[in-house]
């Protein structure tokens, strides 16, 4: 059945390759998702600038976001990963809270990112303990 | 791979944290060495810095620098004659020209730090980056400068900072990138300075080198020459014979 909201999803070779970055904040005190990811688009607009923010593609997934370890995911394009880091190096606050964004790593799924950075087990080792 | 941070201020000179801190969190953040390098302030605060540096117990290695912030080109060599013997690092602060041209020709000088600062113009020229080449001078690039300036400003640091990459490349001058971190809050990832100087224009190598083997070398260096097994340049001595 033909689902005429969405487009069709494009061929794997025609989609934009992409790189997920595992971040960790360092903050003096307790901040909300949403004012890290205003910080965290203003940094990238300050620094790239809409141009090349847009050419970053970047999303800022919001439901992977761990409130209590501070560790999130940022999706990007595959060849703008550095730039990306640099904007996310020039954070220094969100409002009045200093603020320090470390990134834990890069990967190329965001199950990956999550096994790798978030320390999720993977489900064989649910399996082995059976 | 060994990251290094030679410029980091504790609250010796107006830093924020103490040395433990900023020791402590520079392991956190993955670094390998760490140099406090705080401004000079007679001899006696020097030493004062030293003992604090020599009772630390961490697993990084940790550095005794001093920064020059002079007033002119005399009274930066008269505070390098002073400290050269004493200290692991010695940093200038960069940004009057004479001050930067001087600098770069004094080979006592590990680095010329922000010769861009407060400047128009990158206070790098031909001769200055032949002459840093020739005493192996580092030209620095702080963080901090660009960190805590916005807009405009921010603007015309990353300008000077690129085109005085661009010209470190063309004469193949050591350039690092340092923190000048005056608390932990101004401290980052070694990694993320790579990204930051990749963006700026060196490719990924050259940028890994100016926080790996460059500030690497130079700390080598200066360990041989304060252990006396180092003569002059080109004069080493290898091992004793009786």
């Amino acid at each position: 059945m033909i689902d005429e909201k969405r487009p069709k999803p494009l061929p794997s070779s025609l989609r934009g390759r992409r790189r997920y970055i595992a971040y960790q904040v360092l903050s003096e005190d307790k901040f909300i998702f949403q004012d890290l990811s205003n910080s965290i688009w203003h940094s990238l607009l300050n620094l790239l600038g809409e141009l090349g923010t847009a050419e970053a593609d970047l999303w800022i997934v919001r439901d992977i976001y761990d409130e209590k370890r501070q560790i999130g995911i940022i999706k990007c394009s595959h060849d703008k990963v550095e730039n990306v880091r640099a904007a996310l190096a020039l954070i220094e606050r969100i409002g009045d809270t200093r603020i320090i964004v470390k990134v834990l790593g890069i990967s190329g799924s965001i199950k990956a990112a999550r096994l790798k950075f978030f320390g999720e087990p993977r489900l064989t080792e649910f399996t082995k303990t059976l | 791979m060994k990251f290094y941070d030679l410029f980091v201020q504790s609250n010796l000179s107006g830093g924020e944290n103490t040395i433990e801190q900023l020791v402590e969190f520079a392991k956190k953040l993955g670094y390998s060495g760490v140099a406090i390098c705080d401004n000079y302030q007679g001899l006696e605060k020097l030493n004062e810095l030293k003992n604090s540096i020599s009772a630390l117990k961490t697993d990084i290695e940790v550095y005794f620098g001093v920064n020059i912030i002079a007033k002119d080109v005399n009274e930066m060599k008269e505070i390098v004659n002073k400290t050269r013997e004493k200290v692991d690092i010695i940093v200038v602060s960069g940004g009057d020209y004479s001050i930067n041209r001087s600098a770069c020709d004094d080979s006592r000088v590990d680095i010329l730090m922000h010769p861009e600062l407060g400047r128009v113009d990158s206070g790098l020229d031909e001769p200055s980056l032949e002459a840093a080449t020739q005493s192996n001078v580092a030209i620095g690039i702080s963080f901090r400068e660009i960190l805590y300036n916005f807009r405009k400003p921010r603007a015309y640091i990353l300008n000077h900072i690129s085109r005085n990459l661009m010209l470190c490349n063309h004469f193949r001058t050591p350039a690092v990138i340092c923190s000048c971190a005056q608390s932990t809050w101004g401290m980052r990832n070694p990694r993320e300075f790579v990204s930051l100087l990749n963006v700026l224009g060196p490719d990924i190598g050259r940028a890994f080198a100016s926080v790996t083997s460059i500030p690497q070398a130079i700390v080598e260096e200066n360990k041989k020459t304060l252990k006396g097994s180092k003569i002059t340049e080109g004069v080493e001595v290898v091992d004793e014979y009786d």
